[in-house]
């Protein structure tokens, strides 16, 4: 699996702190999290088939984010705690 | 005058002027004398007036005795019962009196509005509003503290995260340091003993709009907010994030509530599917069945403006997660419950809140948790130790201030246990009001993960509150017999006026400790102005009005809740850190009155504490008031020469 990813992004990966990581990527994941829900929010008020889609499209999206999102808080948590 | 009479009686009905009127009329289908006509239609006004005036008159009878009252109290001749044990018998006829006058107003199917309203400003300004007009400043030490807070905004333009935990959560002070200087207060402490006036008005707002999502009945909406008033004995709505988070916590529950409830939140598939499944399937689709009933109707309202009501409540969210730690998990595990019962529609909302909150605590309060995140962790599912440092470690102190605490936790049990009773009986009358069950109940596995300071049931007794206020109300209004009866209404009566004898003893229990003076206040000041920067300032305890400036330049000792009283030697030894270009011991009467209420310091030992201090050749008293005194070490005498 490891073979998949690219040297660069291992080196890229390799170079960084787990807070540097966090704190750029995180933070840009928590942001389209956040923006993400609330445009499903706002499609489920419109009902029919054409949102339906749409808030599927956004469903596919939210679930690897949201554990994106979960591994970032453990991985700061386990870092203060360090 | 003929046409008076085409008149259809349910118009009359609804106009008192014309009921009395119509009455007076020997014979309603003959013609009526113009003359006679104006003259019963005079008196009927005049009737009319007394009948809508009596309220007003009875409230300026109670405010006179309530005033009255106010001018007797000496708060300095308190007793560790705190403010009940100054308090004249006047004040509470004033309650009294009021809260009858509003079970009267409370008889008519639709109560006055602007007569109760009248009506519960009054009490909320009776119950709350007492330190503004005997106490001379602003009362307990952590309101100094948070002006301190302010202050230092005001002075650096920034916050100061690593040195002050509360500093991680800074909305609060950031919005009060913007509002004062808009406004140009000098010392917004100077306004803190209204803010419980203030907030817990705030307060009714919200919490009109969520009873009002659960009945048509007024009469039960009024005595809601009415029990509400007097049962907030927390006294969390000090000058204090905590009360602007709870306010904004109440308002997007009452968004939720009145615009985004689910009226039939069953689902039909899950319902059937369970039929098929056997026994067990039929018994779990039974509970499935009681824990779905139907709800009312939501208010209709176009998808824009539910869009800008969620966006609403993401900003608003958004700043009590900014502002404060505890309440965005109340609230989230309250909306979480709602929606995991399908009882609110945006099932997202939870989950967007739960991701604010924990990125706001991941990255925002990391000076914080650097140090604290293991302690925190270590206290998840300790249940027993949470149960035991909210309860059992609060019981201690001197044998009246155990009784009040013991009265406190009473009184709160007391709430739920009736409010326990009422939620039955609306349930038996066939209203099931289980989103308001669901929003009681949610917060409680909380306990589960924080003792937070011994203070969780507290907050938790505050957040239920709204609902055991309604469930409590419901047992004499909004029942399928309609009013109460007379003697039940005496029974209420009778309830509530021992309910405000309660709340005097519950909520201003710790008041002989909170009670902060000018004198001790000037001594502060006088502090400030001699102790160089960097100083030691060193006291018996943190019960004190000090830290409202430059409060980064000092250290301050002793730390958190610890005690310094009687311990000479240790202060000695503390003062001597050579470390501090100078040390400042300084002693007031609220630290004795702090040490007698919670520590059980025998009555009389602080005086003599003091004596012995000044009596010590180790210590050179520097200032001297009424209410404090300052010391320095006699070696650094020179030190209080400065000016």
């Amino acid at each position: 699996l490891t073979s998949i990813v690219t040297q660069a992004t291992r080196q890229f990966l390799a170079s960084m702190s787990y807070d540097d990581l966090t704190k750029s990527a995180g933070l840009a994941v928590v942001v389209i999290l956040l923006v993400l829900l609330l445009q499903k929010e706002f499609a489920r008020l419109h009902p029919g088939p054409r949102m339906t889609a749409w808030i599927h499209a956004f469903d596919l999206a939210l679930v690897p984010l949201l554990v994106t999102f979960a591994i970032i808080v453990t991985a700061r948590l386990a870092e203060l705690l360090q | 005058m003929a046409f008076w009479y085409a008149l259809p009686m349910p118009s009359i009905e609804r106009m008192p002027y014309l009921r009395a009127v119509w009455g007076t009329l020997p014979n309603r289908r003959r013609t009526v004398p113009p003359a006679r006509l104006i003259g019963a239609l005079g008196a009927a006004w005049h009737s009319d007036q007394r009948a809508r005036s009596w309220p007003y008159g009875l409230l300026v009878l109670a405010l006179g005795l309530w005033a009255l009252g106010l001018t007797e109290i000496d708060v300095y001749r308190m007793n560790d019962f705190g403010l009940i044990s100054v308090l004249p018998a006047p004040v509470l006829g004033a309650l009294v009196l009021l809260t009858g006058g509003a079970i009267l107003l409370l008889r008519a199917d639709r109560p006055d509005v602007l007569a109760m309203l009248v009506y519960i400003v009054t009490l909320v300004v009776m119950l709350y509003g007492i330190p503004v007009f005997v106490e001379q400043v602003a009362r307990s030490s952590v309101n100094w503290v948070h002006e301190g807070f302010i202050e230092y905004i005001r002075r650096t333009g920034a916050v100061a995260p690593s040195l002050e935990a509360r500093f991680n959560w800074p909305g609060f002070f950031i919005l009060a340091a913007f509002v004062a200087d808009a406004a140009g207060i000098n010392q917004p402490v100077a306004f803190a003993n209204l803010a419980p006036v203030y907030f817990n008005l705030l307060y009714l707002l919200p919490l009109a709009m969520i009873f009002r999502a659960f009945t048509q009945d007024m009469r039960l909406v009024w005595a809601g907010l009415w029990l509400f008033a007097l049962g907030n004995w927390v006294g969390q709505d000090y000058f204090s994030p905590q009360a602007l988070a709870y306010f904004l916590d109440l308002v997007i529950v009452g968004v939720v509530l009145t615009w985004f409830r689910v009226a039939q939140p069953r689902s039909e598939r899950v319902a059937s599917w369970l039929r098929t499944r056997g026994l067990a399937g039929r018994a779990v689709g039974r509970l499935y069945g009681l824990a779905t009933p139907d709800d009312e109707r939501p208010r209709p309202l176009g998808a824009v403006q539910q869009m800008g009501l969620i966006a609403a409540s993401v900003v608003t969210f958004a700043f009590i997660a900014y502002s404060h730690q505890l309440t965005p998990f109340f609230l989230t595990a309250g909306l979480l419950g709602l929606v995991a019962l399908n009882r609110a529609s945006p099932r997202g909302l939870p989950i967007v809140f739960g991701i604010m909150t924990v990125a706001w605590v991941s990255y925002m309060t990391v000076p914080f948790l650097v140090g604290h995140v293991a302690p925190l962790l270590a206290e998840v599912g300790r249940l027993g130790d949470t149960v035991g440092s909210n309860l059992v470690k609060r019981i201690q102190g001197s044998a009246d201030h155990q009784a009040v605490v013991t009265i406190r936790l009473v009184f709160t049990v007391g709430v739920w246990a009736v409010a326990a009773l009422g939620a039955l009986v609306r349930l038996r009358d066939g209203r099931r009001d289980l989103s308001l069950i669901v929003l009681a109940v949610a917060p409680v596995p909380l306990l589960g993960l924080q003792a937070y300071g011994g203070e969780l049931i507290l907050r938790l007794y505050l957040f239920t509150l709204p609902m055991a206020a309604f469930f409590v109300a419901g047992l004499l209004y909004g029942r399928p017999s309609g009013a109460p009866s007379r003697p039940r209404r005496l029974l209420a009566g009778v309830a509530v006026s021992v309910v405000i004898v309660v709340f005097f003893v519950t909520r201003y229990g710790n008041e002989r400790a909170d009670l902060m003076t000018s004198a001790e206040v000037q001594a502060v000041d006088r502090l400030y102005a001699i102790a160089p920067s960097g100083s030691l300032l060193v006291a018996a305890s943190n019960n004190l009005p000090w830290k409202f400036k430059d409060f980064e330049k000092y250290t301050y000792l002793p730390e958190a809740d610890n005690s310094l009283v009687g311990q000479i030697d240790q202060i000695t030894t503390l003062m001597a850190d050579p470390k501090y270009p100078a040390s400042y011991l300084i002693l007031t009467r609220s630290q004795g009155n702090y040490a007698e209420v919670f520590l059980g310091l025998a009555p009389g030992a602080w005086t003599r504490f003091v004596a012995a201090v000044r009596a010590s050749p180790t210590f050179i008293d520097v200032y001297h008031n009424a209410d404090a005194d300052i010391f320095v070490p006699s070696r650094r005498s020179a030190l209080s020469a400065a000016p």
